[in-house]
C-alpha cells in the first residue's frame, strides 16, 4: 500500500521556480493527480535555489538532475528518495542545462561557459550567452541569445564538431537575428531541431550542411520551447504568451493544430505516447491528447514551472479502488509459560510491517508488485 | 357574465387600482389588504365611468399621479418590512440574493476557499515570499514612482497623471518626449532610486491604458483605463487644501485568486508602506468582475459605528490585459497571463473571473 508514494512511480517531475522538485502521478478521468514537494521542508528554500535546468542522470531514468540558479547541481535518486547538492560554481548566472556521462558532471551556465566536471575539469566558452543546453549520447547542444547552435562532443574533450551558420539576410539585406531558445533531438537520425524566440523552426543536419536544411517562421510569436511531435514529420512548439502549437515540418511548414487552454508563457513541452505535456508560468501542468487536442488533465501546482521530465513509459495510470484499511483489533492472549513482557511486546506491531491505523489505501493498478520486480504496462 | 368575469385567473399581478377612499385616507386603510385595496369599484367592462380613475396610470396629473406612486410605495415598504420581522420571528432564515459573484465559477487558483490545506498555503505563501514584489514587503525601501505620458499628450491625460502624483507619495511626473518604454526602464535602473514606472496611454483624446512596470526586474501589468473622472470635474465641493501630503492608506477588496493577489501587491507596491492615519486619507482599489474600481476618500469617524466619507480626488476602472514577467518587452517576453486577443478562448462563462 506504500507503493502510491514511492518515488519510483512518478511519471513526471517538475521544478518550479521557488526551488520545488515535484513529483506527479498522474490518473486516467477526473481523479486528481498525487503530487509530493520532494524538499519536505519548505523553509530551506529561497529564490537562490530556483530551478533552471533538468535532465535525466541515467538511462533508466531513476536519476533526476537539476541545475539551480546559484550554480549547484542537485541529484534526486527515485530508488532511495533521496536528494543530494553539489556545487558547481562556474562562471556567471544561472545553470542552463545539466547531463551526466557516467561519474562526471556537465554543466553549462548562461553566460556561456560549459564545463566537464571530470578529473582535470575541461571548460569551454561557447561564444555567447546560452539559453539551453541539451545532450544526447555524447553530444552536447549549446544555443542561445545571438549566439547559434553549436555541437560539442564529449569523448573527444568538448571539442566543437558542429557551428551553425545563420540563414541568408532577408529580403532587405538586413541580417536575421538568432536567439535560440530551445534545442530538441530528432530520435533515429543525426537531426536537430531548434526554435528560437523571433519565431523560427529549424532543423540542422550537421552531415549535411551548416546551414538549416529547415526553416520556418512564426510571425510575431516567440517561441520559448520545442519537443518531437507525435510522428515523424511533427513537432510541438511552445509560445511565450500561452499557446501550444502542433508544427507539420513537411515541405514548407505549417501549424497543424493548436492545443488551447494554456494561460501562461509555456517553459517546458513534452510530447510522449501521443500526450503532449506542458508547463508554464501560469502554475498549471497540462496534458492534451496529441491527436484530437483535447485537454485531458490541468493541475495547479501552485508555483511557477521551469522545467519538465517526463518519463519515457508516460502513461496515466488507472485507480482501481479506494478502500479502508482499519486496524485490526490486537488480542492480548495470556498463555501459560508466558512471561508479562513476551505478551506486551507480542500484543504491538512489528517494526517492519506499515502502521495500517484507518488510512484510505489508493490501490493503482500495476503498482501493488514489490519495487523489485518490473512493473507490467 | 359578471361573475365569471370575477371568476377569471389572472395570470399577471393585478394592476395597481385605485379605492378613492383608502387613497384619501391614507394609511389609515387596512393593512392586510394589497396596495390601494382590492376592492374594485367598478367592474371593467360593464358600465365604466371613464371620469373615475381606476388604474394610477388614469390620473393624467402627473403631479398627483406620483405623490399617488409614492404613497402606495411607502406602503408596501412598511408592509414587506413587517412581514421580514415576522419571518424572522418565526426563524425562517433571510434569503440570499442570487447574483453573478455569488454563482461564480470557482477558480482552482483561489488562494484561501475552505478546502485549502496548510501545506498549499505555505508553499503560496513561499512563493509570495521569493517573488519580486517581496522586498516592498519587507519594508526595505521606499517606493518612488515615475509617471509619464504617451508623446504629445494630451490635456486629460496629463491632468490624470498630475493627479496621480498627489495621490501617489514620492511620485513625480514627466513628459514623454519620445522616449521609448525600454529605454525609459533603462535609464530608471540606471538613475537608481525609482522603484516603479506608470505609463499612461491615450486614444481618441482621452486616456485609456495604464502600464504599471515594477523595476528592477518587477512584472509588468498592462491595464485598460476607462471612466477617468477628475476631481474638478466630479461636481464635489472638496477644498484643494484637503489634498493634504499625508501618506494614505491603501485598500485591497476581492482579490481572491493567485493572479489577483499578484496584481493587488503590485499596486500596493505604488504607495508608502507606512500610511499616515492622522490624514484620514484612504486609497481603495475593487475588483468586482475582473473590474478594478479606484476610488480616494477621507474618512471621519462619528462614533464607533458610523464613518462619514468624503470622496476627492480621481476615479477610475482598470482592468487587467496583459501581466508578464520581467520588466516591459512585449515581443520577446514571458507572459504569466494574457487576455487581450483571447477573450473567445478565456471567457468561456459569464461567471468566470480571473482576479
Amino acid at each position: 500500500m506504500m507503493a502510491v508514494s514511492l518515488p519510483e512511480n512518478f511519471n513526471v517531475f517538475v521544478g518550479a521556480k521557488t526551488g520545488i522538485l515535484k513529483g506527479i502521478c498522474m490518473f486516467e478521468g477526473s481523479d486528481a493527480s498525487l503530487v509530493q514537494n520532494i524538499p519536505k521542508d519548505l523553509r530551506t528554500l529561497s529564490q537562490e535555489k530556483e530551478i533552471t535546468a533538468m535532465a535525466w542522470g541515467s538511462e533508466d531514468e531513476t536519476q533526476v538532475l537539476m541545475g539551480l540558479k546559484n550554480q549547484s547541481v542537485q541529484i534526486y535518486n527515485t530508488a532511495k528518495g533521496r536528494l543530494k547538492t553539489i556545487p558547481a560554481e562556474n562562471g556567471e548566472g544561472p545553470i542552463v542545462g545539466v547531463a551526466k556521462f557516467g561519474e562526471h558532471l556537465l554543466t553549462g551556465t548562461a553566460c556561456g561557459t560549459v564545463r566537464l566536471w571530470d578529473n582535470p575539469g575541461k571548460e569551454i566558452n561557447t561564444g555567447g550567452p546560452l539559453e539551453r543546453l541539451r545532450v544526447k549520447g555524447n553530444i552536447v547542444a549549446t544555443g542561445g541569445k545571438k549566439n547559434d547552435l553549436k555541437l560539442w562532443d564529449v569523448n573527444s574533450g568538448l571539442a566543437n564538431t558542429f557551428k551553425a551558420k545563420n540563414v541568408p539576410h532577408d529580403w532587405i539585406e538586413l541580417e536575421v537575428p538568432v536567439w535560440i531558445s530551445d534545442i530538441a533531438f530528432i530520435p533515429d537520425s543525426d537531426k536537430i531541431i531548434v526554435s528560437t524566440r523571433h519565431g523560427h523552426v529549424r532543423i540542422y543536419d550537421p552531415k549535411a550542411q551548416r546551414r538549416p536544411v529547415f526553416n520556418m517562421e512564426f510571425k510575431e510569436k516567440a517561441l520559448t520551447s520545442i519537443a518531437v511531435g507525435p510522428t515523424d514529420g511533427f513537432a510541438i512548439v511552445g509560445t511565450a504568451i500561452g499557446q501550444v502549437y502542433k508544427v507539420d515540418l513537411r515541405q514548407k511548414g505549417m501549424i497543424a493544430g493548436h492545443y488551447k487552454g494554456v494561460r501562461g508563457s509555456v517553459r517546458e513541452v513534452a510530447c510522449v505516447n501521443n500526450k503532449v505535456i506542458s508547463v508554464g508560468l501560469d502554475r498549471h501542468i497540462r496534458v492534451h491528447d496529441a491527436e484530437s487536442k483535447q485537454l485531458i488533465k490541468s493541475e495547479y501546482l501552485k508555483s511557477k514551472l521551469n522545467c519538465l521530465l517526463v518519463k519515457s513509459n508516460f502513461e496515466l495510470y488507472k485507480k482501481v479502488e479506494e478502500h479502508e484499511v482499519v486496524d485490526d483489533e490486537v488480542e492480548v492472549k495470556i498463555e501459560a509459560g508466558e512471561t508479562e513482557m513476551d505478551e506486551i511486546f507480542g500484543a504491538l506491531e512489528s517494526v517492519n510491517e506499515p502502521s495500517k491505523k484507518n488510512r484510505k489505501g489508493i490501490k493503482i493498478a500495476g503498482l501493488d508488485m514489490p519495487p523489485t520486480k518490473k512493473l507490467k504496462r | 357574465m359578471a361573475k365569471m368575469r370575477k371568476e377569471k385567473v389572472r395570470s399577471k399581478p393585478a394592476k395597481a387600482r385605485i379605492d378613492p377612499k383608502s387613497a384619501t385616507e391614507g394609511d389609515a386603510a387596512d393593512p392586510e389588504d394589497g396596495p390601494a385595496g382590492d376592492e374594485v369599484l367598478q367592474e371593467p367592462a360593464a358600465k365604466r365611468d371613464f371620469g373615475i380613475p381606476q388604474y394610477v396610470n388614469d390620473i393624467r396629473n402627473k403631479i398627483l399621479r406620483r405623490e399617488l406612486v409614492q404613497k402606495l410605495k411607502r406602503k408596501a415598504k412598511k408592509e414587506k418590512k413587517k412581514l421580514r420581522a415576522e419571518l424572522a420571528e418565526k426563524g425562517v432564515p433571510k434569503q440570499v440574493p442570487r447574483t453573478i459573484e455569488s454563482t461564480r465559477e470557482k477558480d482552482e487558483t483561489t488562494v484561501e476557499t475552505a478546502e485549502t490545506t496548510e501545506e498549499d498555503l505555505e508553499e503560496v505563501q513561499l512563493d509570495l515570499q521569493n517573488d519580486e514584489l517581496s522586498q516592498y514587503f519587507e519594508q526595505s525601501y521606499e517606493p518612488k514612482v515615475l509617471v509619464t505620458y504617451a508623446d504629445n499628450a494630451n490635456k486629460k491625460s496629463v491632468s490624470f497623471g498630475h493627479e496621480l502624483c498627489r495621490i501617489i507619495p514620492n511620485s513625480h511626473s514627466f513628459f514623454r518626449k519620445r522616449a521609448s518604454v525600454k529605454k525609459i526602464v533603462e535609464s530608471c535602473k540606471k538613475e537608481g532610486s525609482y522603484t516603479d514606472i506608470v505609463v499612461i496611454n491615450e486614444n481618441m483624446n482621452k486616456p485609456n491604458g495604464l502600464l504599471l512596470i515594477h523595476l528592477p526586474d518587477g512584472p509588468t501589468a498592462h491595464f485598460r483605463l476607462s471612466n477617468v473622472k477628475l476631481s474638478r470635474k466630479m461636481h464635489i465641493k472638496v477644498d484643494r487644501r484637503e489634498f493634504t501630503q499625508h501618506r494614505p492608506e491603501v485598500i485591497l477588496n476581492n482579490f481572491s485568486t493567485r493572479l489577483g493577489y499578484t496584481v493587488s501587491r503590485m499596486l500596493a507596491a505604488i504607495f508608502h508602506y507606512d500610511p499616515d492615519f492622522k490624514g484620514r486619507r484612504a486609497v481603495t482599489f475593487h475588483n468586482q468582475r475582473d473590474y478594478i474600481f479606484f476610488r480616494h476618500h477621507r474618512y471621519e469617524f462619528k462614533n464607533r459605528e458610523k464613518v462619514k466619507l468624503r470622496e476627492m480626488g480621481p476615479r477610475f476602472t482598470l482592468k487587467l490585459r496583459s501581466l508578464q514577467q520581467g520588466t516591459f518587452d512585449s515581443k520577446f517576453g514571458d507572459y504569466e497571463w494574457m487576455i487581450s486577443g483571447r477573450r473567445h478562448d478565456m471567457e468561456t462563462s459569464r461567471r468566470r473571473f480571473f482576479l
